[in-house]
């Protein structure tokens, strides 16, 4: 978009529009959504259930389901063009190229063959080596996630270990292969907090060490203030802000942002319940304008009549607000949060 | 939020729940899920357990409304000792005593419309005609902040929020003293979670209820309740007021629960953490001294002592460590800097 286009940039989103065919309607679950992710960088992708944030990583990897169907959009990994790829080269580049984590590792693996033997299978497709040197390259990613005691464990099936040793299983079988970019969907929902701290640790240090991307969607803003470096937020389909993840915590300008950040409990700060008015709207009726208007304290006539474009708010840092944009002059007070709402 | 006057209201005392797990084709080993708790609760306060999967929290809580049997100990809440009742007498005091379950959609049947849910417990418990019912389910409808014309829906329909609001409604409809909320706003987004919090306290001013909030979201835990309790492997560790649990832990499993929690902002990114190794054993056959053996920095050979039991550390702060007794003694007020100074 506005920003420049450096060498650090591994993974291009232009334009991607995804909708989904249903009975009711067309929904319209990613909406014009452009976004770049850098090498070594962790981005977080934040955003309520039905925001999109998990249809927007299945259309990178073209995993969209029926009735879904990306319509329009350019998908750039390392220069080349994933939506004009086959879906052969698809098949290389997935698992290889770009690996996935999922919220659930015990749904995502394979109850019938031993974590080493699903590692090992990985190893085996990439580097084309034979099954006793695949065998043992997996027990060395065992033991890199941390997992005690990796040769007995090796020869556990899934429903022998506990989640956290599962998403350690997941995180080992998709680094195995070095990708360049790495997807978590919602990697530690549904793990326990002492546990989720032991993933993210992994995940940042293999991140790190490996020099990938890493798209990390989540609807916790804790995570992704420890975790990442720069964030984008989406609602009902659409990117409302992204932005460095300091600034966006620090002086979030879209009033969703804000409200998101004001509605998020605090283990260290006492500070009254905050809230968003109203609820997710309904994803084949989205409201005209700025889809978030009926919820939006700050909200005018104007933002019900038309669809605010993405504006600069600062350095690397976009929204699409009217009030940032200049059309409507307003203040935002972040008291608005605060207010009880019947 | 409300204060409390100090009296309990709702007492547990030794509270015990084992379960039997079948090793063979005849033997059982014993799973003890709940482990001598006991805790009081002053009318119209809020007690918060809190703990990961597995620590025994909703067991506790579902014993402490006799869904499940207790094993052994005593509830009391109010004049009744509800381990005394049997089983058609606590029916009859389910009126009083109610529940709101974690999975909003899943606690409410699909094939009931909203009317007829909330006049379920009206025609189980109240002696209501039938024009009353219906005004006191339409009351319950504003009280909650939904429509009279929602009546006719069935759950479906509506969105986590909605649907969580309604089993708010339901629990309250026959006006009852005290309320499990089993972790009422885990499957709720961000934006909406504030507002079921919001009407969960206004309700409790209203209505003088009294709640037990059962979660893992130790943010939520600190919002919502005046008393915490932290358990770990069927017992409690630490338990104290909101302020004793989260300005001055004492536990080394309370400490580390609380570090593990991100704080939403990244200038905060990088601080010192309590990391608790490995992750929590088999509650099958635990051994007789502290739980957290297994996983704690601070560990020494009195810990395998069986044990430890609650000590004193403040006015209402008690905590199960053999540290405190060493800390107190060290004359340490901040007890992770002593911990620290002994590793």
């Amino acid at each position: 978009m506005i920003e420049v286009r450096n060498s650090d940039t591994l993974l291009e989103v232009r334009g991607l529009h995804t909708y989904f065919y249903t009975y009711e309607g067309v929904v319209k679950a990613v909406n014009s959504v452009s976004y770049r992710l850098n090498r070594g960088e962790i981005t977080g992708l934040v955003g309520e259930s039905g925001s999109g944030k998990s249809v927007t990583a299945q259309s990178i990897i073209r995993l969209v389901k029926a009735p879904g169907k990306v319509v329009e959009g350019e998908v750039w990994l390392d220069g080349q063009d994933l939506m004009s790829c086959s879906e052969a080269e698809m098949q290389t580049i997935r698992g290889r190229k770009i690996s996935m984590i999922f919220q659930e590792p015990r749904a995502a693996l394979n109850p019938l063959f031993t974590v080493g033997d699903q590692i090992s299978r990985v190893i085996q497709l990439r580097e084309g080596c034979s099954r006793s040197v695949a065998d043992s390259h997996a027990v060395e990613m065992m033991r890199a996630v941390e997992i005690a005691d990796p040769d007995r464990r090796a020869n556990a099936y899934p429903h022998e270990l506990s989640g956290g040793m599962c998403q350690r299983v997941m995180v080992a079988m998709a680094l195995s292969a070095n990708p360049l970019l790495l997807i978590a969907d919602e990697p530690t929902t549904g793990l326990d907090v002492t546990v989720q701290a032991q993933v993210l640790d992994l995940i940042r240090l293999r991140v790190k060490s490996a020099g990938s991307a890493c798209l990390f969607i989540t609807h916790d803003l804790g995570v992704v203030a420890e975790l990442c470096e720069r964030v984008i937020v989406m609602y009902a389909g659409r990117v409302v802000e992204q932005g460095p993840v300091a600034e966006i915590f620090s002086s979030p300008r879209h009033p969703y942002t804000q409200g998101l950040i004001a509605s998020t409990l605090r283990v260290d700060i006492d500070k009254p319940i905050s809230t968003i008015p109203g609820t997710v709207p309904d994803a084949v009726n989205l409201p005209s304008g700025c889809t978030f208007h009926p919820r939006c304290p700050f909200a005018e006539d104007l933002c019900q009549q038309e669809e605010p474009q993405m504006v600069e708010a600062g350095k690397n840092h976009t929204t699409r607000c009217h009030i940032v944009s200049g059309r409507i002059e307003r203040e935002m007070l972040e008291e608005a949060w605060t207010l009880e709402t019947a | 939020m409300t204060y409390a006057n100090g009296e309990a209201f709702v007492q547990i005392r030794n509270l015990r729940k084992d379960f039997p797990i079948r090793v063979g084709m005849f033997s059982h080993v014993r799973l003890r899920a709940v482990d001598d708790i006991s805790f009081d609760i002053p009318k119209g306060a809020t007690m918060g357990l809190v703990g990961e999967s597995g620590c025994g929290k909703t067991t506790a809580g579902r014993c402490l409304l006799r869904l499940i049997e207790p094993t052994s100990g005593e509830i009391r809440m109010g004049e009744h000792n509800l381990t005394d009742l049997k089983s058609e007498q606590v029916s009859q005091m389910r009126g009083r005593m109610q529940m709101v379950f974690q999975d909003p959609g899943g606690s409410l049947t699909p094939r009931m419309t909203i009317g007829n849910i909330l006049r379920e417990p009206l025609d189980l418990h109240t002696n209501l005609n039938a024009h009353e019912k219906d005004q006191r389910v339409r009351q319950l409808l504003s009280q909650v902040g939904l429509q009279p014309d929602h009546l006719t829906r069935y759950p479906h329909q509506f969105s986590g929020g909605q649907q969580q609001r309604i089993g708010v409604a339901r629990a309250i409809a026959t006006h009852p003293d005290f309320i499990v909320l089993d972790e009422p706003t885990s499957a709720l987004d961000v934006s909406v979670r504030g507002q079921i919090l919001r009407l969960l306290t206004q309700l409790q001013e209203e209505m003088g209820l009294t709640y037990l909030f059962i979660s893992h979201d130790l943010s939520v835990i600190k919002h919502t309740c005046n008393q915490v309790a932290v358990m770990y492997l069927g017992r409690i560790v630490e338990i104290g007021s909101t302020e004793d649990i989260f300005d001055s832990p004492t536990h080394p499993y309370t400490q580390a629960l609380l570090s593990a929690v991100p704080i939403p902002d990244p200038a905060q990114r990088g601080k010192e953490r309590l990391k608790l190794p490995g992750e929590v054993p088999s509650p099958i056959d635990l051994p007789p001294g502290c739980r957290l053996y297994s996983r704690c920095p601070y560990r020494r050979d009195a810990c395998l002592q069986p044990g430890p039991p609650l000590l004193q550390v403040g006015e209402s702060h008690q905590a199960a460590c053999v540290l405190v007794d060493e800390n107190i003694r060290l004359g340490g007020s901040n007890t992770a800097s002593a911990l620290s100074q002994l590793s």
